[in-house]
C-alpha cells in the first residue's frame, strides 16, 4: 500500500510537470495571431484581388508553386513620412492549396504546418526605409508554425488609383522572399521538398 | 513513393530496430532470472524497471535520431513525445510498485495519461471550450488506459515455465502489432508521416526485443515497458484525431486500439484450446483485423498520402 502511494505521488509530480511544461510551451508557442485591423488611413487588403504564392524545390529537381487562398491584412506606405508607413499580413494556413487535396491535407498536419495548431502565419512591419520611387525595404516580423524571426524584406509600390466603380482609393504592393522552413520547425523530409521557400506576396488594398 | 521518402522510412525501423536488439540483450543477458527466491524477485523487478528504462529512453533517443531536434520546454504538439515517453517511464515505475491495487493502478494510469494528452495538445486546447476538452481527455485516458491494461494482462499471462515464456513473448508481440498497425493509420488514414513515424520507432523497437525473446526467453514486456509503448503509441493516436484534417481519425484511433483489446480477448477464448503456437498466432491475427479493416478504409477513402 505504501507502494501505491508512493506510486501516487510519482504521478502527481510528473502530472505537475506536465501542466508547468505545457505553459511555458504555450507562452513560446503564442506567437501566431490573427491581424490587427487597418489603422485609419491605412489600405485593407482586399483578398479577392490578392494573391500569396509560394515555391519550393522537388527532390532538388523542379521548381513547386502553390498558393494561399486567403490572406488579410492592411498596409500604407507613407513616402513623406516613412516612419508612419505599416504592413501588416495574416495568412489562415488552413487556406493552403497544392491543387491536390491528400497534399493539402499532408501540408496541414504536423509535418509542415500543423495548422490546427497554428492557424495563422503573420508578417508585422516594423521598419520601413525608401529605397526609390517604388522600392521600399521593411524589416519585419515573420511568425510561422509559433517561432517569430526578424527578416528583411524588399517591398514594390505596385501603385495607386480610383476602385473598380470609381469611389475610394485602392493600392497595390508585391514582395517577393525566401524563408528556410527548418528554421520555423519545419524540419520534416528536407531532402524530398527543398529547405528552402520563395514567398511571392501581391497585395491590393483599398480605403 | 519517391526514395527519400522511403529512406526515411527505413531509417525509421532499422536504427530503433538495432538499438531495441542490442539494449534489450543487454537488460537480459544474463540466463533467465530464478523463478523463485529473493535474488530472483529483485532481479525480475530490476529487469522490468530496466526494461522500461530502454523502451523509453530508446525511443527519446530515436525520436531524436529519426524526427530531428526538439525544443525543451516542448512549444509544439510534436515535440512532446520525448518529454511524455519518459514521463510514461516514471508512470510504470510508479504505477507498477509491486503492491499496487489494480484499480488504484488504472486510475492512476488513465490521469496521467490524460495529463499528458492534455499537455500536448495544450497550444490546441487554449481555444476550445472546457467541455469539448474534458470530453477528448476522458475519451482518450479510457482508451489508453484499455490498451494498456490488455497489454499489460498479455505480457503478464502466464505464471512459470513454457506458460510464462508464452506471455513473454505475446506481449512483445501484442505491442509490436499495436504499434505497426498504429503507424499504417496514421500514415495512410491520417497522411500524417512524422505523427506516424512515433509508433513506428516503437514497434521497431520491439521487433528488436522479439528477436532477443529468440535466445533470452525471459525477456518480457510486464510490469512497465509495455505500458510505457502503448502510451506513447496511444498519445500519438489521439494527435492523429486532434492535429490532422483526416474525418476518419478517429474510426482509425478506436481501431488501433481495439487491437490490443483482440489479442487479448483472443488469447482468453483459444488459451485451453491452443495453447501454444496456434494461439499466439489466433492472437496475432485477431490483433491483425481491425487494423487491416482500418487500413482498407483508408485506402479505399483517401488513399495513400502525397509527398
Amino acid at each position: 500500500m505504501n507502494r501505491t502511494i508512493i506510486g501516487g505521488v510519482v504521478m502527481g509530480v510528473a502530472g505537475l510537470g506536465l501542466a508547468a511544461l505545457a505553459g511555458n510551451g504555450a507562452a513560446s508557442a503564442r506567437a501566431s495571431g490573427t491581424g490587427a485591423p487597418a489603422a485609419e488611413g491605412a489600405f485593407k487588403v482586399d483578398a479577392v484581388h490578392s494573391s500569396v504564392v509560394y515555391r519550393v524545390k522537388h527532390l532538388n529537381v523542379s521548381n513547386f508553386y502553390g498558393r494561399f487562398g486567403k490572406v488579410e491584412g492592411s498596409f500604407a506606405l507613407n513616402k513623406a513620412d516613412p516612419g508612419k508607413s505599416e504592413l501588416s499580413v495574416t495568412i489562415p494556413t488552413d487556406s493552403i492549396d497544392s491543387n491536390n487535396a491528400k497534399r493539402d491535407g499532408h501540408l496541414k498536419s504536423q509535418d509542415f504546418f500543423s495548422a490546427k495548431e497554428f492557424p495563422t502565419i503573420t508578417f508585422k512591419g516594423k521598419a520601413f526605409t525608401k529605397k526609390s520611387d517604388t522600392a521600399w525595404e521593411v524589416v519585419g516580423d515573420i511568425s510561422l508554425k509559433g517561432v517569430t524571426k526578424p527578416i528583411t524584406v524588399t517591398v514594390e509600390d505596385t501603385g495607386t488609383g480610383k476602385g473598380m466603380r470609381g469611389q475610394g482609393e485602392i493600392a497595390g504592393v508585391a514582395s517577393t522572399f525566401t524563408i528556410k522552413r527548418s528554421e520555423f520547425g519545419m524540419n520534416y523530409m528536407l531532402d524530398g521538398l527543398s529547405d528552402e521557400v520563395t514567398i511571392m506576396v501581391g497585395l491590393e488594398g483599398a480605403r | 513513393m519517391s526514395i527519400e521518402v522511403i529512406t526515411q522510412l527505413a531509417w525509421g525501423a532499422v536504427a530503433p530496430g538495432l538499438l531495441g536488439l542490442i539494449a534489450f540483450l543487454a537488460v537480459w543477458w544474463s540466463r533467465a532470472p530464478a523463478r523463485s527466491g529473493a535474488g530472483g524477485r529483485a532481479r525480475s523487478i530490476f529487469r522490468a524497471a530496466a526494461g522500461t528504462a530502454v523502451l523509453a529512453m530508446g525511443y527519446a533517443a530515436m525520436h531524436r535520431l529519426v524526427l530531428g531536434r526538439t525544443a525543451f520546454p516542448p512549444a509544439r504538439s510534436d515535440e512532446w513525445f520525448p518529454v511524455a515517453a519518459l514521463v510514461f517511464m516514471l508512470l510504470a515505475h510508479g504505477v507498477y510498485a509491486p503492491g499496487a491495487r489494480p484499480l488504484v493502478r488504472w486510475i492512476m494510469m488513465g490521469l496521467l495519461v490524460a495529463a499528458a494528452g492534455w499537455a500536448s495538445a495544450s497550444n490546441l486546447f487554449r481555444t476550445w471550450e472546457a467541455a469539448p476538452i474534458v470530453a477528448h481527455l476522458a475519451l482518450f485516458a479510457a482508451g489508453a488506459t484499455l490498451a494498456v491494461a490488455c497489454l499489460d494482462g498479455v505480457a503478464s499471462s502466464g505464471s512459470q515455465g513454457a506458460e510464462a515464456q508464452q506471455g513473454n513473448v505475446r506481449g512483445v508481440l501484442a505491442l509490436l502489432i499495436f504499434a505497426v498497425g498504429a503507424h499504417q493509420l496514421l500514415t495512410i488514414g491520417c497522411h500524417t508521416m512524422k505523427l506516424g513515424q512515433v509508433p513506428q520507432i516503437i514497434g521497431a523497437m520491439c521487433g528488436g526485443a522479439a528477436l532477443v525473446w529468440l535466445f533470452r526467453r525471459g525477456l518480457t514486456f510486464a510490469g512497465g515497458p509495455a505500458a510505457t509503448g502503448a502510451a506513447v503509441v496511444c498519445l500519438a493516436l489521439f494527435q492523429g484525431v486532434l492535429f490532422t484534417d483526416a474525418p476518419l481519425a478517429w474510426l482509425y484511433a478506436t481501431l488501433a486500439v481495439l487491437s490490443p483489446v483482440c489479442f487479448a480477448c483472443a488469447g482468453v477464448l483459444t488459451a485451453r484450446r491452443w495453447p501454444g503456437f496456434k494461439g499466439g498466432l489466433a492472437q496475432s491475427v485477431a490483433a491483425a483485423l481491425p487494423i487491416t479493416t482500418g487500413m482498407a478504409v483508408a485506402l479505399a477513402t483517401a488513399g495513400a498520402p502525397e509527398e
